[in-house]
């Protein structure tokens, strides 16, 4: 089998010669990609099929009945007709362009009918299959109860059930063992309306089976008269028919009761609310005193040490000293005191994801951007964005329209992604030590409005015309959260903070350290010699303080990690970190600046700091992504925007905070 | 429910509005899960068109800019990366 490719991730690789090549094929929510990451670990390798922009996952598989296989996560798919690029590689790649061993049907128990759409249209095929019934235990409970021998003398493949959120996947591995001893299976023969002919003594692939071939397939499939379609489901329906009984009635199920509030027009909102609210004031009263601890051993023990060896090589005072202590140590340690906050803040989100409850949250502001005339559908991309802001731009190719593409790419630099929190935190507990919680919840509910607001200010000005089209619900069912996959989760994205931390930082370090270093015009010091507020970095940003005096933080210092941040978020910690003289206390200092440069008001300062930093341009890196998806010219005009709304939203944040008495 | 095929009733449901699968179940009869089935069959004929809103959220290129996207790659640990949401559309024929 030709091998995925990686922008991502080095790990896939070739197959070894003769290592067998199975794959996991099934609708979305089916659980395949859990059990892919429970049959390989969590070390999943992503990266674009060669010749395609769709991505397959790619891992191995060991097991002492088959020893190692080679296993592809393909696409989710609902049907094998190629109505999508993910659809069609799937096909392509089962059809038996791909040199498949064997391929796993992942069937949702709960949704049985919807699964065996798709097991149908791959038993149209001449594979090796085996198919993997889950979520047994949630079809069970709603009183569903599936007779696997039945199932699997319908489908003609065997079936295993299996919880793969319990790694419960011994039994797979032992028929797919089976399976791949065995020879290609002949294909399904459906009622009517499909090619057949096939009989037992017919060997694989002879002219009278059903298609082979993925341009057969999709020939067969995508029939006029819906017959094949009819024929589909009817086989469907009488297999649903066999191989399920009602244990009992069918009740309202929990997820049924709760949905009924959580989703509800008014109530739904109102506890969207409260959880964020309840995650943040959770996340910094929890993380405060690690971060403190955390603090005093960079500001102590690690730098001290770093200054005595620095001293011992006979280093202890020159440019090098400096860089490593105020710069590295400095500038990246500040920002590793925010690990601990990142965690609880990551655990607490994969939770609300893990249970099924973020998708909720997601119909309930979807159904408030539809009422306000906004296309509902930019939603999903636009809460990928409050994780960050990179991969939501990147989303918003799912979109059919391009105009909705575009209204949602530049909206979504307006939410708030997790690198700005560290800033929130920072300056909401240095300005609001009682209230630091709420504060941070304020700022997200205010990137939620901004979204709003930029939103109808475009389709008043720029973007006039946008279709509209209805969703369909398809909410998974709630479900308690897997330990393991909430550790999994929570360390693939705190990973991707000191990731950044490690990198991109790293070099804004560096570049504040040497402006630092560097004497301003006319100051007369030397170079690596000269007061802070008297280098080229402070010099620099007094240049651009004067836009800022209305808001209250004309102050070099906000200023210039404003800069900075236009590089990246984390970049406003580490640059104060490095400014002020060693040994500051970092929040009394802001609070200080802050109160002097807004003239005795620090706190309304703060606020409209905090409101500039939530709206204007997230990272370079966003800019970037905007510019493939959009063009260089549209995300001018969202720089534009987001300078133009962040300074007059600073302003007018500042000056009603002042007027209030 | 008419003498019509459940496919037929299904692509008629659909046509005249039904927003999500629980209509289409309430207006055809059929249940739930026998809807999301025909809503799929219908699909697969090219009769009806499902476009999923967020199948995932990975980026194809530059994903080494931003650290923070790899956690876009945790497929199975966040439900929301394939949550389901989609619209269902008659196609022109």
């Amino acid at each position: 089998m030709a091998e995925p490719t990686s922008c991502h991730d080095e790990h896939v690789g070739t197959v070894p010669q003769g290592m067998p090549v199975v794959a996991l094929v099934g609708s979305p929510n089916s659980g395949k990609s859990t059990l892919f990451n429970a049959l390989t670990g969590v070390g999943r390798a992503v990266g674009n099929y060669p010749g395609t922009s769709v991505e397959v996952g790619s891992g191995r598989w060991a097991d002492p009945s088959f020893g190692q296989v080679a296993l592809t996560d393909l696409p989710g798919a609902y049907s094998l007709a190629p109505m999508s690029p993910d659809e069609a590689l799937t096909a392509e790649l089962l059809a038996g362009d791909g040199h498949l061993d064997a391929v796993v049907i992942v069937c949702d128990a709960v949704h049985l009918g919807r699964s065996l759409v798709l097991a149908a249209h791959v038993r149209m095929l001449a594979v090796r299959c085996v198919v993997a019934l889950t979520m047994t235990d949630v079809a069970a409970r709603r009183g569903i109860a599936i007779d696997d021998q039945v199932l699997s003398e319908r489908l003609g493949a065997p079936v295993v059930r299996l919880d793969p959120r319990r790694r419960d996947v011994s039994g797979l591995a032992r028929a797919v063992a089976g399976a791949l001893v065995e020879p290609p299976m002949h294909p399904l023969a459906l009622p009517t309306g499909v090619p057949t002919g096939c009989t037992a003594a017919c060997p694989p692939g002879c002219a009278a089976c059903p298609p082979t071939t993925a341009a057969a397939l999709t020939a067969s499939l995508t029939d006029d008269d819906l017959a094949v379609a009819e024929a589909v489901f009817a086989w469907v329906s009488a297999t649903v028919d066999a191989a399920t009984r009602r244990t009992h009635e069918a009740r309202r199920t929990w997820t049924d009761r709760v949905d009924r509030w959580v989703t509800a027009p008014v109530v739904g909102p109102s506890i969207f609310l409260a959880v964020m609210w309840a995650v943040f004031v959770l996340t910094t009263t929890v993380a405060a005193p690690l971060q403190d601890g955390l603090d005093a051993l960079f500001t102590g023990p690690i730098t001290e040490a770093a200054g005595a060896i620095l001293t011992a090589i006979g280093l202890g005072d020159g440019l090098l000293a400096g860089f490593v202590v105020d710069g590295l140590i400095a500038g990246v340690g500040m920002l590793l005191t925010f690990v601990p906050l990142m965690a609880i803040m990551f655990v607490l989100l994969a939770l609300l994801e893990d249970s099924g409850y973020m998708a909720r949250a997601a119909v309930v502001t979807d159904r408030l951007m539809g009422r306000l005339g906004l296309p509902g559908r930019a939603f999903l991309p636009l809460i990928v964005g409050f994780g960050c802001n990179v991969p939501a731009i990147t989303a918003v190719r799912v979109l059919p329209d391009a105009r909705h593409r575009l209204l949602t790419s530049l909206l979504v630099p307006f939410t708030s992604c997790s690198a700005r929190l560290t800033v929130y935190v920072l300056v909401a507990a240095a300005f609001f030590p009682e209230s630091a919680g709420t504060v941070v919840f304020a700022l997200y509910v205010s990137s939620i409005v901004l979204v709003v607001l930029g939103g109808l200010l475009l389709r008043s000005t720029l973007i006039r015309s946008l279709g509209h089209e209805p969703l369909v619900l398809d909410l998974p069912p709630y479900q308690r959260p897997s330990v393991r996959l909430l550790g999994a989760a929570t360390w693939t994205r705190l990973r991707g903070f000191l990731a950044t931390a490690s990198g991109i930082i790293v070099a804004t370090v560096a570049v504040v350290w040497a402006l630092g270093v560097i004497p301003a015009p006319g100051s007369g010091a030397g170079l690596g010699d000269v007061p802070a507020g008297e280098s080229l970095y402070a010099w620099l940003a007094r240049g651009l303080s004067a836009l800022f005096i209305p808001a209250g933080f004309a102050e070099w210092h906000a200023v210039g990690a404003l800069i900075v941040g236009f590089v990246a978020k984390e970049a406003v910690i580490s640059s104060w970190a490095q400014t002020y003289p060693a040994g500051t206390d970092l929040p009394d200092a802001l609070v200080a600046d802050l109160g002097a440069s807004s003239g005795g008001h620090p706190q309304a300062a703060a606020i409209a700091f905090l409101v500039f930093l939530l709206a204007y341009t997230p990272c370079v890196a966003t800019l970037a992504t905007q510019r493939r998806q959009i063009g260089g010219r549209w995300t001018a005009v969202g720089v534009a925007m987001q300078l133009a709304m962040a300074w007059l939203l600073a302003v007018l944040v500042f000056q009603v905070g002042t007027a209030l008495p | 429910m008419s003498s019509r095929s459940p496919l037929l009733e299904v692509l008629a449901a659909v046509a005249a509005g039904a927003a999500s699968t629980a209509e289409v179940s309430r207006r055809t009869g059929l249940d739930p899960d026998r809807a999301e089935a025909a809503l799929s069959a219908l699909a697969a004929a090219g009769r009806i068109r499902r476009v999923l809103v967020l199948a995932g959220a990975c980026p194809t290129q530059g994903c080494r800019s931003c650290g923070q996207s790899r956690g876009c790659a945790s497929a199975g640990a966040g439900s929301l990366a394939g949550s389901g949401l989609s619209a269902w559309r008659v196609v022109a024929r």
